[in-house]
């Protein structure tokens, strides 16, 4: 990744999420079904790029996130897995310390030291690759998927799950928690 | 080529060409680009206000995947430039990007921004350059 | 009070190309080239720049370096032989990038090199009339020469602007003079890329006879010796003609070099005799007379003598790039860089 070319200085081809054809499916209802939503919320962060005070900061995911949170009455710790909008790989990051499963500007460093940080273990979209409008689905197929242990995954260690989808930078984000 | 139609081209002409901005009446907030109404307070009575052609520059970056429209252009250097109460998004040119650093002075050129083919508008705006 | 210069400003884009490189490419020998023309270097414009663009920025600086307010402007005039567009103006874009007000003549004006200055002239009788209060001449040009023919030694790119008015003059118009003619010395048809030149027109029948006719006319009409002038500013294709001129007319070499700008940044067409000048109005002291003679091919000239004014001493001081500085602001490029810059390798549209 690192010898791949520059694309946008410092990122690089394999910091960029490819564009992808894909479809996902899941059915809502109001019976019992395989997992529950448990809270949702969307946030805009209406200030324009070329007006922000910071850029390390996705604030739509994180109030998207701490409104959901507070919906389902859960914490950052309880959440098993999260599948987080990486369109670059910066964004994982970021996306990922808005959601409260880091400090920020601490998840490369809890990495580092050895923490494990569950969090895309689809691949995401710099892996799986952008399926763009799908993109949202394919999230939350792919947490029941963990949560209950099926297709390519293993059974994650716990019940709460999160996705979290986002449109441009920091314009807008959903983030849904769904639990078993 | 994708790029702006000329009525949207010629509707921007203040802001492209000359930094035209708004200041709201009510909270004196300054937008660029321009904005009818105020998301700061809510107030729809802007002013105009005339941009410096002069600033700092906060932060660049280098694009060496660009755009089809600036496809001959590579690489393409966009920074940030901190333009009296704004920081506005813009190409730098007439620098190597190695001797760029954040805080330099920097000063508005007008260049060609887009050429619609070879028959097609000229399309023209700010671009930013180190200030000699 | 008659009108005359208030305030100018220059633009000289920042990249250029040695003779020697282009005489590389071509296999000629370098020392002669240099030797023919006395060109060392001359400017070219960057990949998004043109006519419209360098007229701009050459506009904006003599707009503030006097401190002129935009909307007191009642005519912009642009001189170039290298309009973007072969149908839409310039001096109409000017408008918009310099937020003149919409009741300002505007027109381009095309009389090859020396059509800025007959902006000038234009503008002079609109403010001496009372038309106008203040009208701005550009002459602007990114000018075209056959890669590997003799133009692609010294055809260059520039821009100057030149606010006339009658309140806060720098330089009075006390007299203009103009001497025109059908010469076959140089032109380009509509569609062509490159211009031609009539072999054997260029020095004698052209340019001296037009330059020294225009200056000869106006000093002998007039009553003026060539003691009187601090400064002498001339047209200048390159680097020898403007000398030449000049000892014809009986001027000293070191009246003139002030007003040579060409051996570093090439000719720059209708920015090429102005551009001369603004150097010289850069060092002018009050009481300083100064004989400008401009010329284009087709050919004419017009004279100027230009008296400097007290004002000059402020406008010298503004913070606003000077000629000087400019020509030593610059970028090396190769030849290759040259051809796309100038938009002469050909694409796909
Ligand atoms: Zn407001």
């Amino acid at each position: 990744m690192l010898d791949s070319e520059l694309v946008s200085d410092p990122l690089r081809l394999y910091d960029v999420g490819p564009m992808a054809d894909g479809a996902a499916a899941a059915i809502l209802c109001g019976r019992k079904g395989v997992a529950k939503v448990l809270g949702m919320w969307s946030s805009a962060n209406a200030v324009p790029f070329n007006a922000r005070q910071d850029y390390d900061v996705l604030y739509s995911a994180r109030e998207a996130a701490e409104r959901a949170y507070r919906m389902a009455g859960i914490t950052p710790r309880d959440v098993a897995t999260a599948e987080v909008h990486d369109s670059y790989s910066i964004l994982g990051v970021l996306a990922a310390e808005a959601l409260g499963l880091a400090p920020r500007g601490g998840l490369l460093a809890s990495l580092r030291g050895g923490s494990e940080v569950r969090a895309n273990l689809s691949g995401g979209l710099k892996s799986r690759g952008n399926v763009m409008g799908a993109t949202g689905v394919y999230q939350a197929v792919e947490v029941v998927w963990q949560l209950v242990g099926r297709g390519p995954f293993k059974r994650v260690d716990g019940s709460i799950g999160v996705i979290h989808s986002m449109g441009g930078v920091d314009a807008t984000s959903t983030v849904v928690v769904l639990g078993l | 080529m994708e790029h702006e139609s000329v009525p949207l081209y010629w509707r921007n002409i203040p802001s492209y060409y000359r930094l035209a901005a708004r200041r709201c009446r009510k909270c004196g907030e300054v937008y660029y680009p321009p904005v009818v109404k105020c998301p700061r307070c809510g107030s729809s009575e802007l002013e105009d206000f005339q941009l410096p052609h002069e600033g700092e520059l906060v932060e660049f970056t280098v694009l060496r995947s660009v755009p089809t429209d600036y496809m001959k252009q590579k690489p393409l250097v966009i920074g940030l430039v901190k333009l009296g109460p704004v920081k506005v998004l813009g190409q730098i040119v007439d620098a190597a990007p190695e001797k760029l650093k954040a805080g330099q002075r920097m000063e508005v050129v007008f260049r060609r921004v887009v050429v619609d083919g070879k028959y097609g508008l000229v399309m023209y705006g700010y671009k930013f350059r180190p200030r000699p | 009070m008659k009108a005359g210069i208030v305030s100018w400003g220059a633009y000289i884009p920042k990249y250029r190309i040695r003779t020697e490189d282009i005489a590389a490419t071509w296999g000629d020998d370098p020392a002669r080239i240099v030797d023919i023309y006395l060109v060392y270097e001359k400017s070219v414009e960057g990949y998004d720049e043109d006519a419209v663009t360098i007229a701009t920025e050459a506009a904006r600086r003599a707009l503030r370096r006097g401190a002129v307010d935009p909307k007191r402007i009642g005519a912009v005039y642009s001189g170039t032989e290298s309009k973007p567009y072969a149908v839409k103006p310039i001096s109409s874009i000017l408008i918009d990038a310099l937020g003149l007000a919409n009741n300002v003549f505007a027109v381009d004006m095309e009389f090859a090199c020396k059509a800025a200055s007959d902006g000038i002239v234009a503008i002079a009788g609109l403010v001496e009339s009372g038309r106008v209060e203040y009208g701005l001449a550009v002459g602007t040009d990114t000018s075209q020469g056959e890669p590997g023919e003799h133009l692609d030694y010294s055809a260059s790119s520039g821009g100057v602007a030149y606010v006339i008015g009658r309140d806060g003059v720098a330089a009075e118009f006390e007299t203009i003079y103009t001497y025109n003619s059908d010469t076959p010395d140089f032109w380009r048809r509509e569609g062509s890329p490159y211009p031609m030149h009539g072999e054997g027109f260029t020095g004698e029948p052209a340019y001296f006879r037009h330059v020294v006719g225009a200056a000869k006319g106006l000093m002998e009409r007039h009553g003026y010796k060539v003691s009187d002038f601090a400064y002498a500013v001339f047209h200048q294709p390159n680097g020898r003609f403007p000398m030449r001129a000049a000892s014809m007319l009986g001027f000293p070499p070191d009246k003139v070099k002030p007003g040579i700008v060409v051996t570093h940044i090439g000719n720059t067409y209708n920015a090429s005799a102005l551009m001369g000048l603004a150097r010289v109005l850069e060092q002018a002291k009050p009481g300083d007379k100064i004989l400008l003679v401009t010329f284009g091919s087709g050919a004419g000239s017009n004279a100027f003598v230009l008296n400097v004014t007290d004002a000059v001493l402020e406008r010298q001081k503004a913070d606003v790039p000077k000629v000087d500085e400019m020509i030593a602001d610059k970028i090396y490029i190769d030849y290759a860089m040259y051809l796309k810059n100038r938009k002469m390798v050909k694409l796909f549209e």
